[in-house]
């Protein structure tokens, strides 16, 4: 029964994997022991304490696709969408967030989407927000490489966890081109085969060689990039300001 | 000679359009092609200007047989010249494309033999990059004006966005330092493009296999500063081109010093901060409901440097103040200075479930450095002291402004000590804005 109602017991904290459907498993667990979570931590972020109770969560995808689709109904694409995309941020406490928006969203229905006073719905709305702005950023700033072989190559180092999102924009963009995405902060390769997509860990991946023509291409950018600006009107401060300097250690004409 | 250098000549060339965006189509990639686009867009990069490079800014070449005096590529300048090849353009573009470079192309061109054989060069491009290469990403493309309707229709079905450039916003002006352009020659194309694309909204009703017309719409661009036109005239124009020829956008771009004419101005600065206003002008006609006569009129031409036109106009009309949050109407919240659409809509739907305070607006993240003198949440102001009085008003929005200190140095060269008031004269308020300050 997913209402939300009065739970017994709490202070429990509970652990899952890291994916999508561990975090709605444990919020299934959550509901049907009548547990009010203390808080839910991903497996790599956990830090063992006193006088807390850990609750290790398996997941089950049938589980977390109960909670899924109900929350769905309740909630509207639009709020689950905003939910992933809190859910892939590296904000602290996201998880706990989602779990008080969806109990709420329980209770009241699509009108929680609209309470942003309320501080987790806000939180909520914000880290999806952080996270489709920084996809946005870098689906423009990723500068690919044609590797030996044809492959294409980008390195990236994204604050939030958007692998699977630039992945889907670029494979649907560039279709007949197979590429390799390295988030090296994140440590993880995506990976597009023309056919399939697939997210790996980048443990031990060295990467081809470049193309010979690439220094052509790159020189050629280079030369656009450094032409297109109007030196009248030079104004760094902008620049920098539309594009913060974080950005620049992937972007080699900078 | 080599694609390098043609590359950096006809991006100097290119570079003063000020239209960049890769917004307002959606394309979806085809089997076996390459490129998509978003209702969006998407900047790349960012120059040393600050402008945001989202299209590779081409010419398809700068020879032109025109002489239009404010422009870098008029046949009596002495520049270095070059054409591409259409296929050299296409690979050349492809291969940014697919690295991720841009977001698409943006192609124009100087007048090269006639106007018919420039668009038809245009259209070459586009041919290859749509129907050899499946090229389903964003293309714009200039409408050269005097080419044959059936190119531009051409074209149309090729490019995301069409654009005519009026260039300078009156015909007087046109006719000192254009002589070989008229108002009708760019009137012409934007029309037909205007047709095509309610043509083929009322076709694709009864045929789906309709092609595309210019899906991203079209626009066009003034040039800001070169000649004495007023605020009012320009944004007068816009208004008027969004209402009849449906324009998505009208682009201003400040000013360069780039000719040699004795009717254009010489050693100043590109007039950014007019330009700036012009757009947050051009933002109200277009998302906020104003019209351009709210805006300014025939007695007060020009926008004010200090405050943006929507704080300006809230400050001349205080008697439509104060707004009360929980009750105002949509279309009043978007009138407070310092409220957007965002906000506007948050507030919106936020006030449905409970009654909001100050504390909330803060939750909301409602900027309230300048709306707070014009908002009262539960009939009562955040700050009692408050009051809607013009000078107390004025004199706190404008208490931040980085051009006020340029007007009171100025103040002290040329008149005797009299702070009176702070409220700048008109003569010093064109000069803020035509960068004379």
């Amino acid at each position: 029964m997913l209402d939300g109602t009065v739970l017994d017991g709490h202070g429990a904290v509970f652990v899952y994997d890291g994916s999508y459907q561990g975090l709605f498993t444990a919020i299934f667990e959550a509901v049907y022991s009548r547990t009010e979570p203390a808080d839910i931590v991903s497996e790599d972020r956990l830090q063992l304490t006193f006088n807390t109770r850990f609750t290790d969560v398996e997941t089950d995808p049938a589980k977390a696709g109960r909670v899924v689709s109900a929350a769905r109904k309740k909630l509207g694409g639009e709020a689950m969408s905003r939910i992933y995309r809190a859910f892939l941020s590296s904000g602290e406490g996201r998880e706990l967030c989602i779990y008080r928006y969806l109990m709420l969203g329980f209770r009241l229905g699509r009108a929680a989407n609209s309470l942003l006073t309320e501080p987790y719905v806000f939180r909520v709305s914000a880290l999806s927000q952080n996270v489709s702005r920084e996809t946005d950023k870098m689906m423009g700033f990723i500068r690919f490489s044609v590797m030996e072989g044809g492959v294409q190559y980008c390195r990236f180092s994204p604050e939030n966890n958007i692998m699977p999102l630039v992945l889907n924009h670029f494979a649907a963009r560039l279709s007949c081109i197979p590429f390799v995405m390295h988030d090296t902060r994140h440590k993880i390769l995506g990976i597009y085969d023309t056919r399939e997509k697939y997210i790996v860990s980048a443990e031990g991946f060295v990467p081809p060689e470049k193309s010979s023509d690439e220094e052509y291409f790159e020189g050629l950018w280079k030369l656009f990039y450094g032409t297109v600006g109007i030196k009248e009107r030079k104004n760094l401060r902008l620049m920098k300001q539309m594009m913060p300097a974080r950005y620049f250690r992937h972007m080699w004409e900078m | 000679m080599e694609t390098n250098d043609k590359l950096r000549i006809l991006t100097e060339s290119a570079k003063y359009d000020a239209a960049c965006t890769s917004s307002g189509s959606d394309r979806k990639n085809i089997k076996g092609g390459i490129g998509s686009a978003a209702k969006a867009g998407c900047c790349h990069a960012f120059s040393s200007d600050g402008r945001c490079i989202s299209l590779l800014k081409v010419l398809y070449t700068n020879y032109c047989i025109n002489d239009c005096k404010y422009c870098v590529c008029r046949r009596s300048n002495d520049i270095e010249r070059a054409a591409f090849e259409p296929r050299e353009l296409a690979e050349l573009f492809l291969n940014f494309y697919r690295r991720n470079y841009v977001e698409g192309l943006f192609l124009s061109s100087g007048i090269i033999k006639n106007p018919d054989y420039t668009a038809e060069q245009l259209l070459e491009v586009l041919r290859i990059l749509r129907e050899e290469y499946f090229f389903c990403g964003y293309i714009h493309v200039k409408a050269i004006p005097g080419a044959a309707p059936e190119l531009i229709q051409a074209l149309g079905t090729l490019a995301d966005r069409m654009s005519v450039n009026i260039e300078l916003p009156s015909e007087s002006s046109l006719k000192l330092l254009a002589p070989q352009k008229s108002r009708e020659k760019v009137t012409k194309p934007m029309a037909q493009i205007r047709d095509g694309i309610i043509r083929r909204k009322n076709e694709i009703k009864h045929f789906r296999s309709t092609p595309r017309f210019v899906p991203a719409g079209q626009s066009t661009q003034m040039i800001i500063g070169a000649t004495p036109d007023s605020d009012y005239q320009i944004i007068r124009l816009s208004e008027a081109l969004y209402r009849t020829y449906g324009l998505k956008r009208v682009f201003y771009s400040a000013y360069v010093p780039v000719g040699t004419h004795p009717a254009l101005p010489k050693d100043i600065q590109p007039p950014l901060l007019r330009e700036h206003r012009l757009y947050q002008a051009d933002w109200l006609m277009r998302f906020y409901g104003f019209t351009s006569d709210e805006i300014l009129s025939e007695s007060n031409s020009h926008l004010d440097p200090l405050l943006d036109p929507k704080a300006f106009w809230a400050i001349n009309h205080l008697d439509r103040f104060p707004v009360e949050i929980n009750s105002a109407p949509y279309e009043m919240l978007l009138r407070v200075p310092g409220i957007g659409v965002h906000c506007a809509k948050r507030i919106v739907a936020a006030r449905r479930m409970s009654r909001l305070s100050f504390e909330d607006l803060k939750k909301l993240r409602v900027q309230l450095k300048t709306s707070v003198y014009f908002i009262t949440c539960g009939g009562k102001y955040m700050f009692p002291s408050f009051k809607m009085d013009y000078p107390f008003i004025y004199g706190a929005l404008t208490a931040s402004s980085t051009m006020m200190p340029a007007i009171i140095q100025h103040r002290q060269l040329t008149m005797e000590d009299d702070f009176d008031s702070l409220i700048p004269s008109t003569e010093e308020k064109v000069k803020c804005l035509t960068g004379q300050f």
